[in-house]
């Protein structure tokens, strides 16, 4: 049983945060910037498919007769929200991604606000994927999905022979060992 | 598979030599099986349908009743396709399970493989004098892997639970059990670990706050008076009857609450009456029920965690539920981990200690670290928060339905005071323990008090999290999950010290 992690809490903004404990593993590597690029495209399916919700509703509001403020305040607000999706938030989330993978245990950190750092033992890893939509493809990027027992967890934006090398290293680390 | 041949027999079996002293046949469920599945899912439907005909006009009545009749004859013959496609064979292998109508699975399950052979009834099973048999694998954990044949005669389910432990001892069939019906639920094997004595049953039943069945039997009588009783006869009685008062009022909600507890004891009963844990082997084997006799078998290897569980009004008098979460467990009901409904505090450690020793602690004795008193704050104002946007809420529709009484703000002062408490309570009870070789305890509260005891190498996935705000008071949340369906599998531990939520993450995700 060795002394835990000592992580400092400092007052560093999110990504630095993140880079500042001592660390025993394999270095924490960042994802393939290209993924940004991805992330943009994705937000803004997102934008338009809540864009045509939006109009959906706008009409019904419309057809009731409802207040004009009711639909014009929460579309402006839905509008900013939309286009910081776009054009803030896929590099900020960029910078706040982390891996890191040894022989026993995979580590993700992620979260702009909302950090998670999330620890998956190789032992206990099931099986473990790489996953390519038509976008990922254009930019050579593939999400990484590792399952357990326990569900699953991703690691996405990976340039795609990294995530390949990475899926076979991790498949071949826990296959070793075989206890459930 | 395009091909289908008429007998049912597969042409791909060639890995059954002609040798083979089971002569593997392609067998079909009993064809009683397309009753008892259309039973099943209509059950749903009955009540609403019951409704339908009982109220309304004469024309909604015949929709009522033609949509019921439509709905059985589609579902009946869907049962029945489905029934044909429905194919098991036992060979010297295993057992090999062909199904599905539209999309077609396979599924061998090999002998050595396989863990346990249940053979349960429900009532149904009973009337219709068919045995469902289950059939789990060692592997488990996944969707799929163990084989359920939903109905078989008893006959035949003595036939293939003989053949496949004949096949799994590999010939030494001498000890095999009589084939009659008997073999169906053997209540006396192996070493009987606890039961449910009647006084605990009644008390299990009057803590359980089981309002649900209740709920919805008053609101059926309540309906049947209401459409069967002439309306004459209502105006006669509210004629009789004094203006309510408090009193009455009061009365009738004392009546209402006794009726709801009678109910939520007899649900209990029947739930689980002759309860009873059992071990065999390596596995735990709990039975329970007096209507539909239930059995869940849970090898103790397969255990994951184990929960003790004091109900808001079991915890005042010292008295727990008892579940282990187990890999392939908790998908089919939150009661299907059940070690026992209800036991004393005190009585825990030894228990645990006879049942799955690898779990046992005392929780009586046990001094969990805790969470900093700078999180006390945060523990009591998560539920205040949550009472506001319901209050808001509430207000909003108030406003939208009618117009708006001032009284009604009163009301929402005891509503934050009790969500004050509920998170006083939840701060005072949240705590950890790391003991030695991985054991681990979380205790935390959202209305009941649960205590979960796993082990580090039981643990699939670990994260810690932080929101902005909890980052500048150095707290971080503690999250975990063990390999389970149900919802005991996941642990969770707000607002720790991040010096202690890191030393957690890395004490339960340790290979």
């Amino acid at each position: 049983m060795h002394a835990p992690l000592h992580t400092e809490n400092s007052g560093l903004p999110p990504g630095d945060h993140i880079e500042d404990a001592a660390r025993e593993l394999s270095p924490l590597r960042s994802l393939d910037p290209r993924v940004i690029t991805v992330w943009r495209f994705d937000a803004l399916t997102e934008g338009a498919v809540a864009l045509v919700i939006g109009i959906g509703i706008g009409f019904v509001s419309w057809s009731l007769e409802f207040p004009d403020w009711l639909i014009v305040v929460p579309a402006l607000f839905a509008l900013i929200l939309a286009t910081a999706n776009v054009i803030i938030v896929p590099s900020r989330r960029w910078r706040s991604w982390r891996y890191a993978v040894d022989e026993s245990v995979i580590e993700l950190r992620h979260g702009i606000w909302w950090q998670t750092w999330t620890r998956v033992p190789m032992a206990r890893v099931q099986h473990v994927d790489t996953r390519q939509g038509p976008i990922d493809r254009r930019y050579g990027v593939a999400i990484l999905v590792l399952y357990t027992a326990a569900g699953s967890r991703q690691i996405p934006g990976l340039a795609r022979s990294d995530a390949e090398a990475l899926r076979d290293r991790i498949a071949e680390l826990a296959n070793i060992r075989d206890d459930v | 598979m395009r091909k289908r041949c008429a007998t049912g027999s597969l042409s791909w079996r060639t890995f059954v030599t002609m040798s083979d002293p089971l002569a593997a046949r392609v067998h079909r469920l009993h064809p009683i099986w397309i009753v008892y599945s259309a039973i099943k899912s209509l059950r749903a439907l009955i009540f609403p349908l019951v409704i339908m005909l009982f109220s309304g006009g004469n024309a909604f009545q015949w929709f009522g009743i033609g949509t019921g009749l439509l709905i059985t004859v589609a579902i009946v013959g869907y049962r029945t396709l489905i029934w044909n496609r429905f194919t098991y064979e036992i060979t010297a292998r295993g057992i090999h399970v062909r199904s599905g109508v539209v999309s077609r699975q396979e599924r061998f399950l090999p002998t050595e493989r396989i863990q346990t052979i249940d053979l349960n009834e429900d009532v149904i099973h009973r009337l219709l004098k068919v045995v469902a048999i289950k059939i789990e694998s060692a592997a488990g954990s996944g969707s799929g892997a163990d084989i359920v044949l939903e109905a078989v005669s008893q006959a035949d389910a003595a036939r293939i639970r003989h053949d496949l432990l004949r096949l799994k001892t590999t010939g030494s069939s001498a000890d095999d059990p009589s084939p009659a019906e008997h073999v169906i639920i053997r209540e006396d094997e192996g070493e009987l670990l606890g039961t449910l004595p009647f006084r605990r049953l009644v008390v299990a039943g009057a803590t359980s706050g089981r309002v649900g069945p209740a709920l919805g039997l008053i609101f059926a009588g309540l309906q049947f008076a209401d459409d069967l009783v002439p309306l004459r006869f209502w105006d006669h009685v509210l004629e009789e009857t004094p203006d309510p008062t408090v009193e009455i009022i009061a009365a009738l909600l004392l009546i209402g609450a006794l009726l709801a507890w009678s109910f939520a004891i007899i649900s209990t009963f029947l739930t689980y009456g002759n309860f009873e844990l059992r071990r065999i082997d390596n596995r735990l084997q709990a039975t329970y029920g007096l209507l539909e006799r239930r059995r869940v078998t849970i090898p103790t290897a397969r255990i994951q965690a184990i929960s003790v569980t004091e109900g808001i009004m079991r915890q005042p008098f010292g008295l727990a539920t008892i579940r282990a979460e187990s890999a392939g467990y908790g998908k089919e009901s939150a009661e299907s981990g059940i070690l026992m409904p209800l036991l004393p505090l005190v009585e825990v450690s030894a228990f645990l200690q006879r049942a799955c020793p690898e779990f046992a602690i005392d929780p009586t004795t046990m001094s969990l670290n805790t969470p900093p008193v700078r999180a006390r704050r945060r523990y009591l104002l998560a539920p205040v928060w949550g009472a506001l946007v319901l209050i808001v809420i509430a207000i909003l529709l108030a406003i939208v339905i009618g117009p708006l009484s001032s009284n009604w703000a009163v009301a929402a002062i005891p509503v934050f005071v009790i969500a004050g408490i509920m998170g006083w309570m939840n701060y005072r009870d949240s705590g950890w323990y790391i003991g030695s070789s991985g054991l681990l305890v979380i205790r935390s509260r959202s209305i009941d008090r649960n205590t979960t005891i796993t082990r580090g190498r039981r643990i699939q996935q670990s994260t810690l999290t932080e929101n902005p705000f909890q980052r500048r008071a150095g707290l971080a949340s503690f999250h975990a999950a063990v390999a389970s369906g149900g919802a005991g599998g996941r642990i969770s531990l707000a607002h720790l010290d991040k010096d202690d939520a890191t030393s957690l993450l890395h004490v339960s995700a340790r290979p």
